[in-house]
């Protein structure tokens, strides 16, 4: 795989350069380089401008080189180019440039057909399923991401409740699950960047009109698509996926850190209860929204195998806390696991984890630790 | 052998919180547990765990309440913790009915999956939203009546007979287990310091269990 090198050639403590200053020049959106978002749920950590010039080389060329993408986008991608990049990285754009507004064009049509086809219809045309996945849908969307008040916005309300529903409908084998309103929150955010300038506390949802937001919200659909493509029996009857899931990062973890995984066992905690929604929501749960983001970056640039990384950074999540989890006793240890302190982590703490789980994975992949002698 | 002062209880009930999704589940626990109340607090994906340590007739009640996932497709996972619980708080909202008729559906899970002498208390949350109401309480009184549960309606927002409905459960519990306790006396192992310690839930309480006698 080609992002194999990526953590020890590029050690995430460069950044010393300022990302902004330099020419950012993308087809697209100029503006949206939130210059003002050093802090902030939008934020980001300033990206060497050697990297920001990599990225912009590698899209402007004739047909985009998505293992150098993904490889260059592991790291973290720079803020103005996240809405192209992970377009691309999620499939949903195609790789060759003179294809792309036509690709882009096509598929939010398809999106716009949808909603008069599934959404916008009378409550008694449906099925007794549909209702009852519209009501879970319509108790979600209020409780999605609530330190994010720009979600709270009724346009983006309205949005999410449509996409969702119509994502539930359309993916009958699961249906729609609790938590998947967590996983559209990152690509909602940076979507929606590419049309509201500056930090994400400063939008206004005036400057948003209808065919704009239909837009953006055609593209969180096909993207959380793509997303849960390669994790279907995540939210199958019994979730059987993520009981897989669970099982092996209790197996992960057994066999780095023994004392960790003893001690839970002699506490009777048990990895289900509190793995469950790390898996469920791909940690978004566990992190403020803005790493939220940048743990997209991550995923998207892993690409399927992502389901399979997400073991080894659940492992490695777990473990950034071992000293404190062995003198915890069980009340104090569920307590604990369910709130995690990681109000105030910062992007370099986040990258701290992935790196441990991208070691992690190295030395306990059987499948891949030969690739490792290259 | 010392114990912490929150960990210095005579009796500790595990207690479980089911319902369908939105009927105010985490905030019924979060009210009692820490008074807090979110108007948009997340879903539970999952379970969720909080404590709170109650008196009654001078004895100190810790309870362990589980709160769980109300989406039917956690189900599974979610009733793995019924086990164990020696009573449930069965939560449905005032304002929808499908949320009360979906109360038989939560009563066969209890059935299925947990212990058969099991507490149940029926909950009709959301009592400040009069103007909305949808489940009249003389129905679901009279459906209490029929099925023996005890009945309660709260408002976790305003805060109405939250601290009332866990408290009775407690009560109710800690009466079947001490008139049961009673009733076994001379079998009972020998209990050191004074301490009445009787520990319901056994897989998670080791080092309680190594202190007193357990009673199911
Ligand atoms: N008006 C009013 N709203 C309430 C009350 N209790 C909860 N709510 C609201 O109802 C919504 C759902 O509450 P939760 O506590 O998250 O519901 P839950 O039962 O835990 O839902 P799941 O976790 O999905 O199973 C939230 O917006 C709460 O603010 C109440 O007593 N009155
Ligand atoms: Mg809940």
């Amino acid at each position: 795989m080609a992002m194999e090198r990526r953590v020890s050639e590029d050690p995430s403590t460069s950044y010393d350069v300022p990302a902004n200053g330099g020419p950012i020049g993308t087809q697209q959106q100029q503006a949206a380089v939130a210059s003002g978002a050093s802090q902030g749920l939008l934020q980001q950590a300033a990206i060497p401008e050697h990297r920001v010039r990599k990225f912009n080389k590698l899209l402007q060329e004739a047909v985009v080189d998505l293992d150098a993408l993904r490889e260059l986008s592991w790291s973290g991608v720079p803020l103005s180019l996240r809405p192209q990049v992970w377009r691309l990285l999620c499939g949903y754009l195609p790789p060759a440039r003179s294809r792309q507004a036509q690709t882009l064009d096509r598929r939010r049509r398809e999106y716009a057909d949808m909603v008069p086809e599934y959404y916008d219809i009378p409550h008694e045309e449906r099925s007794e399923d549909e209702v009852a996945a519209y009501r879970q849908v319509v108790v979600d969307v209020p409780r999605t991401a609530p330190n994010v008040p720009f979600f709270h916005e009724p346009i983006i309300q309205e949005s999410l409740q449509r996409l969702l529903y119509i994502w539930g409908i359309r993916h009958p084998a699961s249906g729609y699950v609790q938590g998947m309103n967590d996983l559209v929150t990152p690509f909602l955010a940076v979507f929606l960047s590419e049309h509201l300038p500056g930090p994400m506390e400063g939008w206004s949802a005036d400057t948003l009109n209808e065919s704009i937001m239909l837009a953006v919200e055609a593209d969180c659909y096909w993207c959380l698509c793509k997303l849960v493509e390669g994790i279907q029996d995540h939210y199958t009857y019994a979730q059987p996926g993520i009981q897989r899931a669970v099982f092996r990062i209790k197996e992960l973890v057994r066999r780095c850190e023994a004392e960790v995984s003893d001690h839970l066992e002699s506490e009777a905690v048990d990895f289900i209860q509190f793995a469950l929604r790390w898996v469920n929501c791909l940690l978004v749960r566990e992190l403020p929204f803005c790493l939220a983001i940048r743990l997209w970056d991550t995923y998207l640039a892993e690409g399927t195998g992502f389901s399979e990384f997400l073991i080894y950074l659940s492992a490695a999540f777990l473990l950034s806390w071992k000293e404190r989890l062995t003198r915890l006793e069980f009340q104090d240890l569920i307590l604990f696991l369910q709130r995690l302190p990681t109000a105030d982590w910062t992007e370099a703490q986040l990258e701290r984890v992935l790196s441990e789980a991208f070691i992690l994975r190295s030395s306990y992949s059987d499948a891949q630790s030969h690739l490792r002698l290259g | 052998m010392s114990h912490k002062p929150d960990d210095d209880y005579d009796y500790l009930f595990k207690v479980v919180l089911i319902g369908d999704s939105g009927v105010g589940k985490s905030n019924l626990l979060s009210r009692f547990t820490r008074n807090e109340f979110s108007l948009e607090s997340k879903s539970t994906i999952g379970v969720e765990f909080a404590t709170r340590s109650i008196q009654v007739d001078g004895k100190t009640i810790k309870a362990q309440i589980w709160d769980t996932a109300g989406q039917e497709r956690y189900r599974a996972i979610t009733s793995a913790y019924y086990r164990g619980a020696v009573g449930a708080l069965l939560v449905y909202d005032i304002t929808k009915s499908v949320t009360f008729e979906n109360v038989e559906r939560w009563l066969k899970e209890l059935r299925d999956h947990a212990d058969s002498n099991i507490v149940i208390m029926l909950v009709g949350n959301k009592s400040d939203l009069k103007h909305l109401r949808d489940v009249q309480t003389e129905v679901a009184q009279g459906f209490c009546e029929r099925e023996g549960l005890s009945f309660i309606e709260t408002s976790a927002l305003e805060s109405t007979n939250v601290e009332k409905a866990f408290q009775q459960i407690l009560t109710e519990i800690y009466h079947i287990v001490s008139k049961k306790v009673l009733d076994s006396e001379d079998n009972r192992p020998k209990i050191g310091e004074g301490r009445d310690l009787i520990v319901i839930d056994k897989q998670h309480d080791e080092g309680a269990k190594k202190k007193g006698g357990c009673c199911s």
